[in-house]
C-alpha cells in the first residue's frame, strides 16, 4: 500500500467517522447499505452498469432525434442508422471515470439524505461511518489510483491482493526516488531527528499546557 | 509504506477521532495517566534497570534478547491496562466545555501518539514477538520509529509534563 493510498484511506475514514458520529446511526447504516449495493455492482457487475448507462443514453438520444417515430412508421433501418451514429458515453477508455462518478453520485445521495434525516450524535454512528469510509476508499481508490496497490480487501467480496513475486522489491525501488522518501532519508541523520524530536516535544507541551490552562480557567468561571 | 507503520498511523488517527467524540477535557485525563505510566515504564525498565534485570534473569537462564522481549511485553501490557482503565473506568477529568473539536482532535492525536507510538516502540524493540513482521522496513518506518515517545523523550520529560499538567489544573 503506497503512502498516498494510506493517507487517503485514513483521511476518508476519519472524515466519515466524524460525519457518522454527527449525523447519527440511522444515517450511517442507510448510507453504508446504499454504498454496499453500489460497491457490489461496481465490483461484480461493472459491465452491466456500463451497458445500462449506454442503453439509457441511446434510448434518450433515439427519442430526441426522432428514432421512435421512425420505428413507429416501420422504418427500422433509419432507426438502426441513428443508433449506429450515436456515440456511446461509456467506452473502455473512460469506464473507470464513469464508475468513479457513479460511486461519487451515491456519496452525494448519502449527503442529501443527511440533510433530510436529523438525528443525535452517536458513537455507534461513528463506527458505521468508519466502515463507510473504508468501503468508499475500497470502491474509489482503485478507480482513482489504478495500479498503485490501492485495492483494499473486503470480506466475502474482495480478497486481499497477493503481491506478485518481486513486487515488493519493485515497489520499494520505484518509491525510493519519491519526494517523501528523499525527504525522510535526508532527515534521517541524528541531528535532524533530535531537532524534529524537540519540535514535536514543544508542540505536545504547548498543546497540553494551553488546554489544561484553558480547562482551569473555564472551571473557575463555572464556579464564579 | 508497509502494513506495520500503516496500522499504527491509522491507530493514531483513530485516537484523534476518539478525542473528537469524547472531548478534550476527558482526553486530558487519559493523557496525564499515559504520561505517568510512560514515566514509570522508562524509569523502571530503562537502560540501567534493564542491566539489573538481565543480571537477575541470567540466574534463570534467560539471555539478553529474552529479557528485552519480556521487558517490552511487560511495558506493552502495562500501557494497555492503564489505557483501558483511563478510557473505560473512572479517570482523571479536567473541567471545561466540550465544544472545541480541533483541540479535542489535537489532544486525541497526542494520546494516540503516546499510546500507539509507545506500543510500536516496545514491539519493535522486542523484534515483533509472536508476529510475522519481517525486515526490510520502509524509509517511513525507519524515520518514524526514531520519533516514537520512548525513543526521543526521557523519563524526565514525562514526569515533568504530567506534574505541570496537574499543577496547571489546580492553579486558578
Amino acid at each position: 500500500m503506497s503512502i498516498t493510498t494510506l493517507f487517503l484511506l485514513a483521511a476518508i475514514m476519519a472524515v466519515f467517522g466524524v460525519f457518522g458520529y454527527l449525523k447519527g446511526v440511522r444515517w450511517a447504516i442507510s448510507a453504508l447499505l446504499l454504498l454496499l449495493v453500489i460497491f457490489i455492482l461496481v465490483e461484480k457487475r461493472s459491465d452491466t452498469i456500463a451497458s445500462t448507462i449506454n442503453g439509457l443514453y441511446l434510448g434518450v438520444m433515439l427519442t430526441l432525434k426522432g428514432g421512435l417515430a421512425a420505428i413507429a412508421s416501420g422504418d427500422l433501418e433509419s432507426a438502426a442508422a441513428l443508433l449506429e451514429s450515436t456515440t456511446r458515453p461509456v467506452t473502455e477508455q473512460n469506464r473507470q471515470m464513469v464508475l468513479l462518478l457513479v460511486v461519487l453520485a451515491v456519496v452525494g445521495a448519502a449527503m442529501l439524505l443527511s440533510l433530510v434525516w436529523k438525528s443525535k450524535p452517536s458513537p455507534l454512528g461513528m463506527l458505521f461511518g468508519l466502515a463507510y469510509g473504508y468501503l468508499l476508499s475500497a470502491a474509489m481508490l482503485p478507480l482513482l489510483l489504478p495500479g498503485s496497490g490501492g485495492r483494499l480487501p473486503i470480506p466475502f467480496l474482495r480478497a486481499a491482493a497477493a503481491p506478485a513475486p518481486g513486487a515488493a522489491a519493485a515497489a520499494e525501488a520505484a518509491s525510493t526516488g519519491s519526494l517523501l522518501n528523499r525527504l525522510l532519508t535526508s532527515l534521517g541523520d541524528p541531528q535532524s531527528i533530535r531537532l524534529v524530536g524537540w519540535l514535536l516535544g514543544f508542540i505536545i507541551v504547548l498543546i497540553l499546557l494551553l488546554s489544561v490552562r484553558n480547562s482551569a480557567k473555564s472551571g473557575s468561571k463555572k464556579k464564579g | 509504506m508497509g502494513p506495520v507503520e500503516s496500522l499504527f498511523i491509522v491507530l493514531i488517527l483513530l485516537f484523534g477521532m476518539v478525542g473528537v467524540v469524547r472531548s478534550w477535557e476527558r482526553e486530558l485525563g487519559v493523557t496525564t495517566m499515559l504520561l505517568i505510566s510512560l514515566f514509570l515504564i522508562i524509569f523502571l525498565f530503562g537502560a540501567e534497570a534493564s542491566g539489573r534485570i538481565t543480571g537477575r534473569m541470567s540466574i534463570l537462564g534467560m539471555g539478553d534478547q529474552q529479557v528485552t522481549v519480556l521487558v517490552s511485553l511487560l511495558a506493552v501490557l502495562l500501557l494497555l491496562v492503564i489505557a483501558f482503565i483511563s478510557y473505560q473506568g473512572i479517570g482523571l477529568t479536567y473541567p471545561g466545555s466540550g465544544k472545541k473539536p480541533t483541540l479535542s482532535l489535537a489532544v486525541g492525536l497526542i494520546n494516540g501518539y503516546l499510546l500507539a507510538g509507545s506500543i510500536w516502540y516496545y514491539l519493535a524493540r522486542a523484534d515483533w514477538p509472536m508476529m510475522s513482521v519481517v525486515p526490510t522496513y520502509s524509509a517511513f518506518y525507519n524515520f518514524f520509529v526514531r520519533l516514537l515517545p520512548p525513543a526521543i523523550f526521557g523519563w524526565q520529560f514525562f514526569i515533568l509534563l504530567a506534574v505541570a499538567m496537574l499543577i496547571f489544573r489546580i492553579i486558578k
